[in-house]
């Protein structure tokens, strides 16, 4: 009973507090129910991030958006490992997802600068990137020509009405149309000049100042072919097109002829236009060749008119069709030539670009250095900061085993290496400059060594020049005697009285009487002829008379008696000669009486024979001349000067 | 009416274009001398009752970066070389202007401007030694431009 009191109670109790704290009730319920939730929560990690991220993404995207340092910084080190990661594991899905991002921002700089973004490209992009690029600018360029073919062509537009006037399909009328390119304008050129030389247009596409367009045309194919031979290609320039333009040239001789056409003619329709080229030129080419500017020319009225008949031929539908067509506009080809030139010099400059950049990357892989390329013309300009002098030895044999240009060196060396490298010189310098000193003190004592010997030297030379005017003074006046010996000798014969020295040794004409100082009667006429004889020798020859200084005449005894008084016997004897001999003609005829002295030797001088004395030939006299040495060696100098 | 090709060579900044733009009739954007090295323009003139008319080719002094094909001189009938009064090194580079024209056309007439005469005072105008075929332009002052141009064409034709 108690126990169901209780229970009552309770249960009543229950009510009342349902009916008192009704709302507090369901609060605690609520309280209750959100801390069940958020406990679970707390252990469940998916869930987590599933409320969590939302919110991180929002952050992110605000601390990206405000550009904050940080986050950028974080975001980088990230993204490359992301990507790499990505590659590996989803080479497809990064790569859509790359395009989607890279495709208008190339788009974008492409429009914007062209140059820059391919010259960037090449070296900057991996190899991955650059495929993505490369897709991204092959699909967009798709999408420009599609959409420039179906949103602006009023051909396109024409092309589909025909096509459902006439029920011939779309693509068999574009077959048709591409068949055959159409040619609007023929210009003959004249190489050299770039003159035009005749011009012809179908109907209403007549070209403003064609002779402007021809030198422009001229000047752009010059340009083209240049570029072709210095890339060594031994092609010509034959075909420039852009878009519809396409300006077809054929070159021959002295000319060359442009074709304006609509689009790239086919094979078929290059050779009928080769064919009327060669025509003209058969028919023509001393005209082309004589050709001076001159537009009155009457060949020139004639080339026209083939021109305009082979153009007709070439379009035979262009009646009335062309007038739907814009008028033809020379500026709009040649700035799609421009373009094409742009282009393919940029691309051209991007291959280059490339190469040098492989071969940045293999110069820094196997010297350690760092350096950039340049091509400057025929060289390659090296740039830098160099870690050492040998990085640069290595850096420019890598690239003379790799490029055969010349190389320019404008690299940095450190300040350090620069400062050790001076320090080197310096102390170079000062050795050298010692040395320097040293080899200048030496010098100077080889100089003064050198002055000595050189005085020497000049005494040397000295007296062996005195020695050499002795020498020839004694040649001289030995030559003198012989010469004179010589006259002598031809004129007096071998009778035995010529001596070798010049004198005559009467010895054997037997002159004297033993103690008698006058000459045996029958000798003296042999002394006065070989006196006469003597005379006309010595000074009748101009070359010998000069140097005659006088005559002496010897007397002689033989050893018999008193030496004393054989010296006055002797002296006698001279003296009676003498005597005779001044009455003779031939000397007054040479007025030599003064120049005769006698002089008296006793028995100084005996003639032995057999080994004893023969005494009749001792008693005798000499007759000898006297030369004036001073005179002969006045000669010899005055002969030197 | 007789055509004739003649060039106008020349250091950069001398004022070649300066020049053409005072003297032509006609002439084709600059944009295209910066892209292929060379501007064509073009004058008529009248000589003893005779039309003529000049096709001028301006072109771009070279540069290491940049290639000056030598085909662009050929067939040239006459040439104008431009030199600067007020850069020393502009009137040196003449004899090398020169010689390269020459190389191609040995025979063909040319006449010298020493352009922007304007900067010199009038003694030293009067101090600047010139040949028969040289003249101290201005294209400012629209100095000797036409004399410059008609002694060349007199020169080429008569």
């Amino acid at each position: 009973m108690r126990a169901s009191n209780l229970k009552n109670d309770t249960s009543e109790l229950e009510r009342l507090k349902h009916l008192l704290l009704e709302d507090e009730l369901a609060q605690i319920e609520a309280l209750a129910s959100k801390l069940q939730t958020l406990e679970f929560e707390s252990y469940d990690p998916e869930t987590i991030k599933e409320k969590l991220l939302p919110l991180f993404d929002d952050l992110l995207l605000q601390k990206l958006q405000q550009k904050e340092a940080r986050t950028l910084d974080i975001l980088a080190e990230y993204l490359a490992q992301i990507i790499t990661k990505s590659a590996d594991q989803d080479l497809s899905s990064l790569s859509r997802s790359l395009q989607r991002v890279i495709s208008p921002a190339i788009a974008k700089e492409i429009a914007d600068n062209k140059d820059k973004m391919v010259d960037a490209l090449y070296p900057i992009m991996g190899s991955m990137i650059s495929k993505y690029v490369s897709n991204a600018i092959a699909e967009m360029m798709e999408s420009i020509n599609a959409k420039i073919e179906d949103g602006l062509s009023f051909e396109r537009y024409k092309r589909k009405a025909k096509a459902k006037l006439t029920g011939v399909s779309e693509s068999e009328l574009l077959l048709e149309e591409a068949a055959d390119a159409k040619i609007e304008s023929l210009f003959v050129i004249q190489k050299d000049t770039g003159l035009l030389i005749t011009e012809a247009h179908i109907e209403e596409k007549e070209i403003d100042d064609p002779h402007m367009v021809a030198s422009m045309a001229s000047a752009i194919k010059d340009f083209v072919n240049d570029w072709i031979e210095h890339n060594e290609s031994p092609s010509e320039v034959q075909l420039l097109s852009y878009g519809n333009a396409t300006l077809y040239i054929e070159s021959a001789g002295s000319v060359y002829m442009i074709a304006f056409l609509d689009a790239e003619p086919d094979h078929e329709q290059r050779a009928r236009i080769n064919a009327f080229f060669a025509t003209l030129i058969r028919n023509y080419s001393d005209f082309f060749q004589r050709f001076e500017g001159d537009d009155r020319a009457e060949e020139i009225q004639k080339i026209q008119e083939e021109m305009k008949h082979f153009l007709s031929g070439e379009n035979p539908n262009l009646q009335g069709k062309d007038n739907d067509t814009a008028r033809s506009n020379p500026a709009k080809y040649l700035f799609w030539l421009l373009a094409l030139l742009i282009l393919g010099y940029a691309g051209y400059s991007a291959k280059k670009r490339y190469d040098l950049y492989l071969l940045e990357q293999e110069i820094s892989r196997k010297s350690g250095e760092h350096v950039t390329l340049e091509e400057e013309d025929d060289r390659l300009v090296i740039r830098g900061d160099l870690n050492s002098l040998e990085g640069l030895y290595r850096v420019k044999k890598l690239l003379q085993e790799k490029s055969g240009k010349k190389i320019e060196d404008r690299t940095h060396l450190p300040v350090e290496l620069l400062d050790r490298k001076i320090s080197t010189l310096v102390q170079k310098q000062t050795i050298l400059t010692q040395s320097e000193d040293t080899i200048s003190s030496k010098i100077q004592e080889m100089s003064q060594a050198l002055e000595k010997m050189e005085k020497q030297l000049n005494q040397l030379e000295k007296r062996y020049s005195q020695s050499n005017q002795k020498l020839a003074r004694v040649k001289s006046l030995a030559d003198t005697r012989t010469y004179i010996y010589q006259r002598l000798e031809n004129a007096l014969g071998r009778d035995g009285s010529l001596q070798p020295d010049g004198s005559l040794d009467f010895s054997n004409k037997r002159l004297f009487e033993a103690g008698e100082s006058k000459p045996k009667t029958e000798a003296l006429p042999m002394v006065k002829a070989h006196f006469a004889t003597y005379l006309s020798v010595l000074l009748g020859d101009p070359e010998i008379r000069p140097f005659v200084k006088g005559f002496v005449i010897e007397g002689y005894t033989d050893s018999s008696g008193d030496a004393e008084d054989n010296q006055i016997l002797s002296l006698d004897r001279a003296k009676a000669i003498q005597e005779a001999l001044l009455s003779e003609p031939a000397t007054k005829q040479y007025g030599v009486a003064s120049m005769i002295t006698a002089k008296g030797l006793g028995e100084s001088r005996p003639v032995i024979r057999n080994g004893k004395e023969d005494k009749e030939a001792s008693r005798r006299i000499k007759l000898k001349f006297e030369l004036n040495d001073k005179k002969i060696v006045d000669m010899i100098k005055r002969s030197a000067k | 009416m007789i055509r004739k090709k003649i060039l106008l060579m020349g250091d950069f900044h001398v004022g070649k274009t300066s020049l053409i733009r005072r003297y032509v009739d006609n002439s084709f954007d600059d944009s295209y001398l910066t892209t292929i090295g060379v501007k064509i323009s073009k004058k008529q003139i009248t000589l003893d009752g005779e039309a003529y008319e000049l096709l001028i080719w301006d072109i771009e002094g070279a540069t290491p970066q940049k290639r000056i094909p030598q085909s662009y001189f050929r067939g040239a009938s006459g040439a104008i070389f431009v030199a600067d009064v007020g850069r020393e090194e502009t009137i040196e580079h003449l004899a090398v202007h020169i010689e390269d024209f020459q190389s191609v056309n040995p025979d063909a007439a040319y006449v010298t401007a020493y352009n922007k005469a304007d900067l010199l005072t009038p003694v030293q105008q009067k101090n600047f030694a010139l040949e028969s075929t040289d003249f101290l332009t201005s294209a400012k002052e629209d100095m000797n431009v036409e004399a410059l141009f008609e002694t060349l064409a007199r020169r080429m034709l008569g």
